[in-house]
């Protein structure tokens, strides 16, 4: 009676195409959109915003060769994958890699979750108070596997369509000066803020897992071009209308510029409507980090095989919960690590997926392989 | 030690098979039926011992001149039909009249039963049993007249320009309520008996032509799974076929309307009718179909669509509403203008509970007040009503205990779930709200937004059927969306929602395109 909802194989478990997108464009957006504005501006002024393009090329790149490595064997994911091409120990080693990146991934953004609220909001709570708040919905998407989460990204993404509206009442603020003049220090400082903007795609490595899931594998790379299209779009509406509102120099004075912006909206019968909008913001954060605990527990289950997938997913929140509580990461802790964890992102994102495709490709021209 | 004993031995004795045993005497039910007339009315009369309803009337049947006996329970058979079309003709129609090894009874249904477990679910039925001597069979007659209500409006669900007929408490007239919406011959039923200790019939109606045959099979599995002595209600089989019954949320619509069942059959689901209960089961049912109502479907679609959105609206109003106005009147005031939280501190100044107990008092009144109406007799209740929001709205004001804007967020949380066309949907509501209430005062917005993730999560994850409950919604299916939120015009809506998986996708213009696609 019971499915294994886990199980990338099954019909059962496929997601559509516009599933495969939004879930692919939710762990790109997420807490890193809060701060991006200031990020680009800290490095490049207000041209900033041109650097977004490189980010979203080379991230369409490096996603459109995970598919292409994925076509090598659609019907697992990355760990199936390399255990039929290079044997079981290197399968183990892939889950393992991708167990610590996937739960350190969840880890550090479901923190810095519970920093923002406790930074905004709620100053005398503890973090891992906080963080337990979020538990039951985590757990519940995570046990329903890839079917939950696409859904969940889905009804999200069409829950927070309105903040996007909002945004639009502050373009009145805007002064489109603070633009001119486009390239006014040359390429230069642009080229420095692609590291940045690369950084903050991340999470189109979900591919990785998603694409045996995916219904109709012919629309792989379209999609993920889509996926990437669209976190371009928000980040460029986004990063415009902070660059608009804000002068060049006063930009750079905020951590979470994006909030900061928000605080302008008022109305007669609401103040403080940055507060609304970061609570309901959360939901799209909450978006980012649950796929990636269920890929880290679902990549530590297939490293261990015994288990159900539900033991899996209450040990991963357990053990996310005593780290917090033993560690209690403050901001500039929590910011630390996402620059060394950008650094890990970089190699699995993006260095892995080229190098793998250049192995593979060339074993395949052997007929031995073409299995 | 005997004490033990004792209760093992009852333990033991608990299973359906000894208490089968233990009721009929020393009668073999799945014994073939004796020839003689007498020992066959022995045996009857040992089933239905302690039975002063059941008449046994002996007489002698004219055709071939042998003895037979007429058995019936007293109430629950139409005697008018009895006298006349039983045992008149059987007295007095001889062998010129009549054919040979025909029975000579005007009666529309005669089955032959072999079996006393038939012969007693049979008799249980309002059926008359013909047992006549020397033949190795009885016949059952269908003559069931029990007291039934007429058919009237339904009660709970009401309706402006909807029909005014409802279900009543026989599958036979309930399934001829859906017939008569429904006259085609693609409407098929699947008969089914649910119950142990009193069979009960349920009937699985559906469309062959449009719906999903995994449906059905999953549906007449589930029913045929279940091991219960007896079911006296619709709602009792709805919750042993809920896919998660732990949850807060209905995953089965029951309604008490020929026309929404109809309504539904026609876009492919299956509708189950339970014999002794006058609603039906829907199923599979997405979330948003607990907020359509059949006038949707009859009033113009401008004003069907504002309905909607209002309940949508409603339902959002009934859930939070209370929550938020105690996230932000103890947690998150910044959100506040200066002046408003002033105007409110005002009114809060007199009264003494923080404001979570406060929406708890009012909440708790407000629903004793409801129980109340519903458990009493009409006039009464509209006195409690009366004295209720007396109190509510002016004494408890006046006297400290709520304030003024408390009042005002309980009453539209009341009439907002009054809105909700159905009646364990507006429940399931009404009750979420009190954990909402809870996380609000604890952890403020924070709380809310944490309660409304697992809603969103509950919601994707649930199943009606084995189907999604998030259909259209999540999965996203944007053509359904036509007949969701809003209630686009008739003649746009040229496919049945996808959703439902019907066989046939169009239900318009089907004559232009060459027939129905399938």
């Amino acid at each position: 009676m019971s499915i294994d909802r886990w199980n990338p194989a099954s019909k059962q478990n496929s997601i559509t195409t516009l599933q495969f997108i939004l879930t692919i464009h939710s762990m790109q957006l997420g807490v890193a959109a809060l701060s991006m504005p200031g990020d680009l501006a800290r490095i490049s002024g207000t041209d900033g915003w041109i650097a977004l393009f490189f980010g979203w090329m080379f991230s369409s790149a490096a996603s459109l060769i995970i598919v292409q490595i994925m076509k090598a064997y659609p019907s697992g994911t990355i760990i199936e994958l390399m255990a039929h091409f290079f044997g079981k120990w290197t399968g183990k080693l892939t889950a393992l890699l991708f167990g610590v990146y996937m739960s350190i991934f969840a880890y550090l953004i479901l923190d810095r979750m519970a920093l923002l609220i406790q930074s905004w909001i709620m100053q005398q709570s503890k973090t891992y108070i906080l963080m337990l708040l979020f538990f039951v919905p985590a757990y519940t998407i995570v046990i329903g596997g890839v079917r939950a989460i696409g859904r969940y990204c889905e009804i999200v993404v069409l829950l927070s369509l309105w903040m996007l509206g909002a945004m639009l009442f502050l373009l009145k603020e805007g002064n489109w000066l603070h633009l001119l003049p486009v390239l006014k220090e040359g390429w230069m400082p642009v080229i420095r803020t692609i590291n940045t903007t690369i950084i903050s795609f991340l999470g189109f490595e979900s591919v990785f897992f998603l694409y045996p899931h995916l219904d109709n594998k012919k629309n792989a790379s379209w999609g993920v071009l889509a996926a990437n299209t669209y976190t371009l779009l928000i980040y460029l509406f986004l990063t415009l209308i902070c660059f608009l509102v804000y002068s060049p120099d006063q930009i750079s004075e905020y951590n979470e510029a994006l909030l900061t912006v928000v605080k302008i909206i008022e109305f007669r019968f609401m103040e403080r409507f940055d507060i609304i909008m970061l609570a309901c913001y959360l939901l799209v954060i909450s978006k980012t980090w649950v796929p990636a605990l269920y890929f880290g527990a679902f990549s530590v289950k297939r490293l261990l095989i015994v288990g159900k997938p539900k033991r899996y997913a209450w040990l991963f929140l357990a053990v996310m919960f005593a780290i917090t509580y033993v560690w209690d990461p403050d901001w500039n802790e929590s910011q630390n690590a996402m620059k060394w964890f950008s650094r890990l992102g970089l190699a699995v994102a993006y260095v892995m997926p080229v190098l793998l495709w250049g192995v593979l490709s060339i074993l395949l021209r052997f007929k031995r392989w073409q299995t | 030690m005997t004490m033990i004993r004792r209760f093992l031995k009852l333990m033991g004795a608990g299973g359906q098979a000894s208490s089968r045993k233990a009721k009929g005497g020393a009668v073999d039910r799945h014994a073939p039926l004796s020839t003689s007339l007498e020992r066959n009315l022995a045996d009857l009369k040992r089933i239905f011992t302690e039975a002063p309803d059941l008449v046994i009337r002996t007489f002698p049947y004219k055709q071939t001149g042998r003895r037979a006996a007429l058995a019936y329970l007293n109430g629950l058979s139409d005697k008018n039909s009895i006298n006349n079309n039983i045992l008149h003709e059987l007295m007095q129609v001889d062998e010129e009249e009549g054919t040979p090894g025909i029975l000579p009874v005007s009666i529309g249904k005669v089955e032959t039963c072999t079996s006393w477990t038939q012969l007693e679910y049979a008799v249980l039925n309002g059926q008359s049993l013909l047992l006549i001597d020397g033949a190795d069979r009885v016949f059952a007659l269908a003559t069931q007249g029990w007291p039934q209500r007429a058919i009237a409006d339904s009660q709970i669900e009401a309706s402006l320009k909807g029909a005014h007929q409802a279900f009543v408490e026989t599958s036979e007239s309930n399934i001829a309520l859906i017939r008569r919406l429904l006259g085609t011959s693609e409407l098929k039923i699947k008969e089914m008996i649910v119950g142990n200790r009193v069979p009960c019939k349920v009937s699985i109606m559906y469309m062959e032509d449009l719906t999903e045959p995994e449906f059905i099979s999953t549906m007449s599995q589930r029913i045929a799974k279940l091991d219960t002595d007896c079911i006296l209600n619709t709602g009792e089989l709805a919750e042993m076929l809920e896919d998660q019954p732990f949850s807060l949320l209905p995953q089965l619509i029951t309604t008490e309307r020929p026309d929404t069942a109809a309504s539904q059959i026609l876009q492919g689901r299956i509708c189950v009718v339970v014999d002794r209960s006058s609603s039906v089961l829907i199923a599979p049912v997405n979330f948003v179909a607990f907020f359509h109502g059949i006038d949707d479907y009859s009033t113009r679609w401008p004003i069907a669509s504002f309905m909607r959105l209002l309940r949508f609206f409603a339902c959002f109003v009934a859930i939070f509403l209370p929550g938020i106005y105690i996230a932000c009147i103890s947690f998150n005031y910044e959100v506040i203008p200066l002046d408003l939280i002033l105007s409110i501190g005002q009114f809060r100044a007199a009264v003494p509970f923080p404001p979570f107990i406060e929406a708890l008092i009012m909440e708790i009144t407000l629903e004793m007040l409801r129980e109340a109406g519903v458990r009493l007799p009409a006039p009464v209740a509209q006195t409690v009503g009366i004295v209720g929001g007396i109190v509510i709205g002016q004494a408890a004001v006046q006297a400290g205990i709520v304030s003024n804007l408390m009042v005002v967020v309980v009453a539209s949380t009341a009439v907002a779930s009054f809105i909700i066309p159905n009646y364990d949907m507006a429940a399931a509501i009404r009750l979420m709200r009190f954990p909402i209430m809870i996380m609000a005062s604890l952890f403020g917005i924070i709380g809310i937004i944490s309660c409304f993730m697992v809603l969103l999560a509950r919601l994707i994850s649930l199943r009606s059927l084995g189907e999604s409950y998030g259909v259209p919604i999540a999965p996203l299916r944007i053509r359904d969306w036509k007949d969701v939120f809003l209630r686009l015009p008739l003649w746009t809506m040229v496919k049945r929602p996808s959703s439902v998986r019907s066989l046939q996708k169009r239900r318009m213009g089907s004559s232009e395109h060459g027939g129905e696609e399938g």
